[in-house]
């Protein structure tokens, strides 16, 4: 029997699990969850070679079968474009300031960004990464796991030995990794605190799928945390785009049948919205781009080129309305 | 048309065709072939052994098409359809059950859906048991190389433990015919035209069985796309086929004798579209594509008298659709 088919135990149980998402922690459970899904889309996109991330697999699931792990090409071409623009904006940041600058990226997931900033040689005062605090627990759990041959070890990018508390926060020189709810402030100011951040040099903050998780109030009131408490923040936010036609309802009907809701998706309908919060939370300069223009004009065409060919696109149209429906905001002070 | 006519029809032309040859044939008798399609129907599979019996007899019947299909009206025109089993019996609903309905389907039966192998054994053992009324031309997914890289391999790994399902269906790919003609005056072709075709005889002339070609004019017709603005031929963004315009269109078919070039292969979000002042047509038959894009999908039918009239439908509601716990899921950037 098809394990796909439909039958009335299972049809029971989806609905009892649908009922029970909608209580706000199994909420935050599922969102949480969004983070494996990340890591494992990027994972095989790096596997078959659209970019190189050596420090993923410490992170990564490998034991999922191949054709449980397969991604289609435009899903893998989408998360090097979120990647490579991401990682460009930072770099260019870090750069402009000679080092003398710090990274805060909020809801970092499994992101690796930080081992590949510093094994490239890259100076910065501080590299600091916020998530829920089951998730940065189970990526400390990751990060000290005893090393096997062949795999790298990640506490050799740490300046100093690495020190846990909480279970939940780890602590190694430049480097911290602390769990607090972003929509709890005080929760965040002390995790803050604990990572002797100077509040006065230039501080890039990340954000790629995050704000969309929360409601429109409480990331306005962390963009303007952030802008009242850091006297030179830029942001790069990555997250949906162009909310109000069809493929957005079909994404939140999908999402929400796996207990993940949309909460900020209004602020994610144009650029007009996402300028809007940005400059009520005291930035200055916000640059929308959708992740289109992202490919093909501000990332390196022969890069792009190079990705087009490692797999045949059977159907551009799916990759440029994805590519539609996404979006990198840059905002500075 | 009454069902007891077509019923007779197809047993008369089915017991014709088999007399000649010993084969599979003999192992699949037509109330085998109604127990299959009757499972599924429900999208449930059949057994290994049953599917090897079906493949070769399915082999059979399309090694005597050849690779224009010549189909008389009325029919109704299918585009891909890629393993959305339930958007297909939304299709079945809105179009009439076969054989009561004339079928042609351009191909795309599989990858990227879940239930690519239900849906490509259905359409099969439709195909074996009403094979008059039942067409099928190939898609550039019915290839060993794409459906490795789409979804169709990994799904008989996963459904059946083995490659052995999926070997079997590749087979059959190589024997799909690679256009057909309506009534002599409708070219019916998966992807579109090729630089190095330009008589619907230089199509008949291809040695079309086998895995389809990276270049040439087979995979041409199963990767080509029609481009507003685009005069002569111009690079596929795909990577395989050409870009054809409003000039190659009108010589193929001033040159062939036909009023319209009737296509899939494409996306579009309305289910069918235009092309170069109604010369060329694509119909696209997988809404909410991917379980994910959003589009209306529609069935083009043609009656005796090659009079078009569109049908537009949508996704299968969701209760129809099994448990979304079980449910694989769309994917997206989170």
């Amino acid at each position: 029997m098809d394990s796909e088919a439909l039958s009335s135990d299972s049809h029971v149980a989806a609905v009892i699990s649908t009922r029970r998402r909608s209580n706000s922690v199994s909420d935050d459970y599922s969102v949480q969850r969004t983070n494996d899904d990340a890591t494992q889309c990027k994972f095989f996109a790096i596997q078959k070679g659209y970019w190189k991330d050596e420090f993923i697999s410490r992170f990564a699931n490998s034991s999922a079968n191949v054709a449980e792990a397969r991604r289609f090409p435009e899903i893998s071409m989408g998360y090097w474009a979120r990647t490579a623009a991401i990682e460009k904006y930072v770099r260019e940041f870090l750069t402009e300031f000679n080092g003398k600058a710090q990274v805060i990226s909020f809801g970092c997931g499994f992101d690796t960004l930080f081992w590949r900033l510093v094994s490239s040689g890259s100076n910065l005062v501080k590299y600091v990464e916020v998530d829920f605090s089951s998730v940065t627990s189970k990526k400390i759990r990751h990060i000290l796991k005893p090393v096997g041959s062949g795999s790298i070890d990640l506490k050799k990018s740490f300046e100093s030995e690495a020190v846990v508390s909480h279970h939940s926060d780890l602590h190694a020189g430049n480097y911290h990794l602390v769990g607090a709810d972003l929509r709890q402030s005080n929760e965040l100011d002390q995790k803050l605190e604990t990572c002797q951040l100077d509040y006065d040099i230039p501080t890039i903050f990340i954000a790629e799928c995050v704000l969309v998780y929360m409601s429109a109030n409480a990331s306005s009131s962390l963009l303007k945390q952030i802008v009242s408490k850091f006297r030179q923040p830029a942001f790069v936010n990555y997250e949906q785009f162009r909310t109000s036609d069809a493929f957005t309802k079909v994404m939140e009907q999908n999402l929400g049948e796996r207990g993940i809701q949309l909460h900020g998706l209004e602020m994610c309908e144009s650029s007009e919205k996402q300028e809007e919060r940005f400059r009520n939370a005291g930035f200055k300069t916000i640059k929308v781009m959708d992740m289109n223009q992202i490919f093909n004009n501000f990332l390196d065409q022969n890069e792009v080129g190079r990705i087009r060919t490692i797999e045949m696109l059977d159907e551009m149209e799916l990759l440029e309305q994805l590519l539609t429906h996404y979006c990198v905001v840059f905002a500075r002070i | 048309m009454a069902l007891a006519v077509a019923e007779t029809t197809q047993n008369e032309t089915f017991a014709r065709s088999d007399s000649p040859t010993s084969g599979p044939s003999d192992q699949l008798s037509t109330h085998d072939l109604d127990r299959h399609i009757e499972k599924l129907m429900r999208c449930e599979l059949i057994a290994e052994q049953d599917v090897k019996t079906l493949c070769a007899k399915a082999r059979e019947i399309l090694a005597e098409e050849g690779n224009v299909q010549v189909i008389d009206s009325p029919v109704t025109i299918c585009g891909d359809i890629h393993g959305q089993f339930y958007d297909l019996m939304e299709l079945f609903k809105v179009g009439g059950p076969v054989p009561n309905t004339n079928y042609l389907f351009l191909g795309d039966f599989v990858d990227r859906g879940f239930y690519s192998v239900e849906t490509f054994l259905l359409l099969l053992a439709l195909k074996a048991r009403y094979p008059d009324r039942m067409m099928l031309i190939r898609g550039n997914h019915e290839s060993r190389q794409i459906t490795q890289v789409y979804g169709f391999y990994d799904e008989c790994l996963r459904k059946y433990g083995n490659a052995s399902v999926w070997k079997h269906c590749t087979e059959v790919f190589d024997y799909l015919a690679l256009a057909a003609v309506i009534d002599g005056k409708v070219f019916c072709v998966h992807g579109g035209l090729s630089p190095s075709i330009s008589t619907m005889d230089q199509i008949r002339v291809i040695d079309r069985k086998q895995e389809v070609p990276h270049d040439g004019p087979m995979c041409d017709l199963l990767w080509s796309d029609p481009e507003e603005g685009n005069v002569g031929w111009g690079l596929s963004p795909r990577g395989a086929g050409y870009l054809f315009g409003a000039d190659a269109s009108k010589t193929f078919c001033e040159t062939n004798g036909v009023d319209l070039i009737c296509r899939a292969h494409q996306l579009v979000m309305e289910g069918y579209k235009w092309h170069f002042n109604e010369k060329v047509l694509t119909v696209w038959s997988a809404p909410n594509y991917c379980y994910r894009c959003g589009n209306v999908a529609a069935i083009l039918e043609l009656d005796e008298n090659l009079n078009k009239e569109f049908t537009i439908f949508e996704a299968a509601p969701q209760e129809s659709r099994g448990a979304p716990a079980k449910k694989p899921h769309a994917d997206y950037f989170l």
